[in-house]
């Protein structure tokens, strides 16, 4: 028996992503003066870091697909599909036609704004592909969509908590510390308080540490193991939000947990 | 075979590829064959803040030379925004914050890189790198009064280590 069905679990995934996404298109649009071609997110520069092989057979259709106002068009477009599949009740096909544009748009973000964009917007990139494969197969496919984004939220943040431990900075808080008491990713009063006390900081960079290496154990442990190691997760990045403005993790990796959710009830 | 069985196989052979893919793809492997056909980024790099996190502020000054021959104060580019509890949920600030750092961060790699070619010489950055026309278009984009040419400044700052900022490289001026 399972705690939700494959085809409520897709619909709480794509939901809760396309809430981030939602997100995502405003702020790159309430900062689109950056996109113009004399902003540092403009296309004559962005082109200059394009790997050669999709510049010289595309660089006409590229140029008139990325240019200003076809970008913040093609953002308008995602802000649209991702607040439609927020809507209760579509259709299959709807749900996948969503999907499938904003996959395809999350791949020309990766191009056109690479710069600009962190792990929470891989994870959407992910999601969305996943999802769309699994509505277009139809049948069982969601399920496999649930199963493939639960192995990449733990690959996430298995491989994220290993590169960790491998740091003595971490370990120690010390990177923890240094990186609260920056201005352009940090919280000052908490760096503040925490290089006075740099005691203070081995817990919870331990914490984060070791909660990352054993998120995976989550798919496998009982019921109230697994919410709690779920809730750990979605308080850390709600940490990250506030504390580090990072806010787009808040909705693309907790995106993924009711997949989590899903393949540990198939397993038990 | 019904078509539901086959766009099933065609869908586990995909993510089951795909999975496959990323898990031998992640930083901290030596062997990473896959990274360099991955034009598009489909493949994830789950760094997260690994192995070192960003913990330098770098600070973008530019005076503008004036039509008249004048050279305005240094101004501030794209300040750093105090930290606000709504940026859990409305920062739109982070993409250009995440572009500078990272550019800033390759114009230190490209200085340093520079100074240890020519030990003796005072490392230049180069006007055509990404990184420098990367902060020339960032301020050029700056809303400004007037102003024939530009010049930019990059201050970076350890703010754990409690010390003053220090100049990472100045440019010459520009025409804007």
């Amino acid at each position: 028996m399972t705690l939700l069905d494959a085809d409520s679990t897709t619909r709480l995934v794509e939901r809760i992503a396309a809430a981030g996404v939602c997100l995502s298109s405003l702020e790159w649009l309430a900062a689109r003066a950056d996109l113009r071609d004399s902003g540092a997110f403009g296309w004559k520069l962005v082109r200059l870091s394009i790997p050669s092989v999709l510049q010289a057979p595309y660089q006409s259709l590229a140029d008139r697909m990325f240019g200003y106002r076809s970008v913040t068009m093609l953002l308008g477009v995602r802000f649209l599909a991702a607040f439609l599949l927020l809507a209760p009740n579509y259709s299959r096909p709807l749900r996948a036609s969503l999907c499938v544009t904003l996959a395809v748009l999350a791949v020309l973000g990766r191009v056109r704004l690479a710069l600009g964009m962190n792990s929470a917007d891989q994870m959407s990139l992910l999601i969305f592909a996943a999802l769309a494969l699994g509505h277009l197969a139809g049948g069982k496919a969601a399920s496999i969509s649930l199963w493939f984004l639960a192995g990449q939220v733990c690959l996430a943040y298995f491989t994220a908590g290993w590169l960790k431990f491998r740091e003595r900075g971490w370990r120690n808080g010390s990177f923890l510390i240094t990186v609260l008491c920056s201005r352009t990713f940090g919280a000052r009063r908490i760096g503040a308080l925490l290089k006075s006390r740099p005691a203070l900081a081995v817990l919870p960079a331990m914490a984060v540490l070791i909660a990352e290496i054993l998120f995976p154990v989550a798919v496998i442990a009982p019921p109230t193991i697994m919410f709690g190691i779920l809730g750990c997760a979605l308080l850390f990045h709600l940490s990250v939000g506030a504390l580090m403005g990072l806010n787009d993790f808040t909705w693309t990796f907790p995106a993924t947990y009711p997949a989590v959710i899903y393949c540990a009830a198939c397993l038990r | 075979m019904t078509a539901h069985n086959i766009g099933f196989i065609v869908v586990c052979a995909l993510l089951g590829s795909w999975f496959v893919a990323s898990a031998v793809s992640q930083p901290g492997w030596r062997w990473n064959p896959l990274r360099s056909w991955d034009v598009l980024g489909l493949i994830p790099a789950w760094r997260m803040f690994t192995p070192r996190p960003d913990t330098e502020d770098y600070y973008v000054l530019y005076r503008d030379r004036l039509p008249d021959g004048c050279i305005t104060p240094w101004s501030e580019a794209y300040p750093i925004p105090r930290r606000r509890w709504f940026h859990v949920f409305w920062n739109p600030d982070k993409h250009i914050r995440k572009l500078l750092s990272h550019v800033i961060r390759g114009f230190a790699i490209e200085l340093d890189e520079a100074a240890s070619k020519a030990p003796d010489s005072k490392p230049i950055a180069s006007p055509m790198s990404g990184p420098y026309l990367a902060v020339l278009y960032a301020i050029s984009n700056v809303p400004r009064l007037g102003g024939e040419a530009t010049q930019f400044l990059i201050l970076r700052h350890d703010a754990f280590a409690g010390s003053q900022p220090i100049p990472l490289i100045a440019s010459s001026f520009h025409r804007l």
